[in-house]
């Protein structure tokens, strides 16, 4: 019996982990019932009956479609600069050295710090939001892919001179792809990292969003309000992240075939 | 006629110079299948990566047909030892994608693929990617696409260095079937004195330490050479000859002396 409970258990692995999650969930809803919590810690069930009620009233719609808004066009700006100077940083010394020390020097920097030093040039805009977005996305994205290049096969480049390939068809379609491995993990580290900052800078500053939104119900003590917007930003993150990641599923399906074998 | 003069190539190695390839006079007949026979450290790839135009000789010059080598091009084609096939395409598409840099349309180019991929014995193969081929069949992809370039060269860098002994044997004996049919001019690297004996004309034998060339040796066996030639008398006798020549050579000061790659 233990023995077919075992194998029924390699064979779906999601058991285990939706039944963790449910247990964490029950005991949850049970301490809140038990008024274990203080009052203003709400159980799971209120939390989503929250979020539904917000839903209908539409006001989940606005905040949703302004922060995502934001956090893709930060992620977008940034990550894509980033894969591009990251790249070609990786490929040529000149560049390396010349994007070395300012990053070097940028990148220790909670980018939330500057903040008030660009809303001072920009307000407290979209626009400011937008960049402190996608100067957070760049790093992640630019290491990567720095690193990605540097990993490349130099062999394969030859390959490419070899044939007469210019460039950019070099760049393109050779390093492009052969660093996309480690690039698409910085991709989704930026993805991560532009949640977060989307919002951290939708909190400070009047602002419309899911941030703007908890910030106003923390304010209020409509603290139902507050959950099913974390709620709703959970949602958001769990979803473009599973969005990024088939994307680079289809993107590095080459890379599961054969994957390790040789000779 | 591939010519090299007083070539020498240096390279600077934390702090001190390393002398990779010293002073090599060497000149190549169109058509010729020469190998190139010698330990680790010999600068015998140092040299191949010269003739391709991928390094630059620090002295001497490299010409073919009187036109000094300053960069990479199609006329001389490259097959490394790993075979560094594109694994994000398709075995046809790699084959494929010489052309299309060319500007040859997708579709003739995928038929020109087709046609190499026969001649190299992988037509059963075009739709699968390299991660799903052994590496003898790695092999046989990358040098069609490399002769899907239509270069007059073929530098070969060890191509079956990392295949099992009867895999080699028989894509020894395929790469002879297609440069009997084909007029190209082969330069072939390799560590394994049979393989060097078996497909050259002629095996220049190098030395360590500093890099240099001890012998051009010619091997008199019958063409076209077929699986028979394996066993033609003489290759004992140029076997102990080579034998002696890389035994005798100084090793290098230090380190992987023993280690013939």
């Amino acid at each position: 019996m233990i023995g077919n409970l075992n194998s029924v258990l390699r064979e779906r692995p999601w058991i285990i982990s939706i039944g963790f999650a449910g247990l964490v969930l029950a005991l949850w809803q049970f301490a809140t019932i038990q008024s274990w919590f203080p009052d203003y810690i709400l159980g799971p069930i209120n939390i989503v009956a929250e979020f539904v009620a917000m839903f209908h009233r539409g006001e989940l719609g606005d905040q949703v479609g302004a922060s995502l808004r934001r956090a893709l066009a930060g992620f977008a700006i940034g990550s894509g600069i980033g894969v591009v100077l990251g790249l070609l940083a990786g490929v040529s010394r000149v560049f390396r050295d010349l994007f070395d020390l300012t990053q070097a020097f940028i990148h220790p920097i909670p980018k939330i710090a500057l903040f008030p030093a660009i809303a001072v040039l920009l307000g407290f805009t979209d626009q400011t939001r937008i960049f402190i977005i996608a100067l957070s996305a760049f790093f992640p994205a630019y290491l990567n892919a720095l690193n990605g290049a540097l990993g490349v096969d130099p062999r394969m480049i030859w390959v490419g001179q070899n044939a007469g390939a210019v460039r950019v068809r070099i760049f393109f379609q050779i390093l492009l792809p052969a660093s996309l491995p480690r690039t698409v993990v910085g991709l989704r580290i930026s993805l991560m990292v532009s949640f977060i900052m989307m919002v951290a800078t939708e909190v400070v500053g009047h602002s419309n969003g899911l941030g703007a939104g908890l910030m106003r119900a923390y304010e209020e003590g409509v603290y139902g309000e507050m959950y099913g917007g974390i709620l709703a930003v959970a949602i958001c993150g769990v979803l473009s992240n599973a969005a990024l990641a088939m994307i680079s599923r289809r993107l590095l399906a080459w890379q599961a075939i054969g994957g390790v074998q040789r000779g | 006629m591939i010519e090299l003069k007083g070539v020498a190539k240096t390279f600077q190695r934390g702090g001190h110079v390393v002398r990779a390839v010293t002073s090599v006079d060497l000149t190549i007949e169109r058509g010729e299948f020469v190998t190139v026979l010698g330990p680790s450290g010999c600068g015998k790839t140092t040299l191949l990566h010269m003739l391709g135009g991928f390094e630059t000789p620090t002295k001497g010059t490299v010409t073919i047909d009187g036109q000094i080598v300053t960069g990479p091009g199609r006329d001389r084609g490259m097959v490394f030892q790993d075979a560094t096939l594109f694994p994000w395409r398709t075995v046809s598409a790699n084959v494929a994608w010489p052309l299309e840099v060319d500007g040859v349309p997708k579709r003739a180019a995928r038929l020109r693929s087709a046609a190499l991929l026969e001649k190299v014995g992988l037509e059963k193969f075009g739709n699968a990617f390299p991660g799903e081929l052994s590496g003898g069949m790695r092999q046989r992809a990358a040098l069609a696409r490399t002769l899907a370039m239509e270069p007059s060269v073929l530098l070969m860098d060890e191509p079956f260095g990392a295949l099992d002994a009867q895999t080699r044997e028989i894509m020894q004996e395929e790469l002879m079937r297609l440069w009997q049919e084909s007029d190209l001019t082969v330069i072939f690297i390799t560590h394994d004195i049979s393989e060097a004996i078996f497909l050259g004309d002629r095996v220049i034998v190098m030395g360590v330490s500093p890099g240099r060339v001890i012998e051009d040796f010619k091997v008199e066996l019958d063409r076209p050479r077929t699986a028979e030639a394996r066993n033609d008398p003489r290759i004992l006798e140029y076997r102990s000859h080579l034998w002696g020549l890389l035994a005798h050579a100084p090793s290098p000061p230090s380190g992987n002396g023993s280690q013939i790659t």
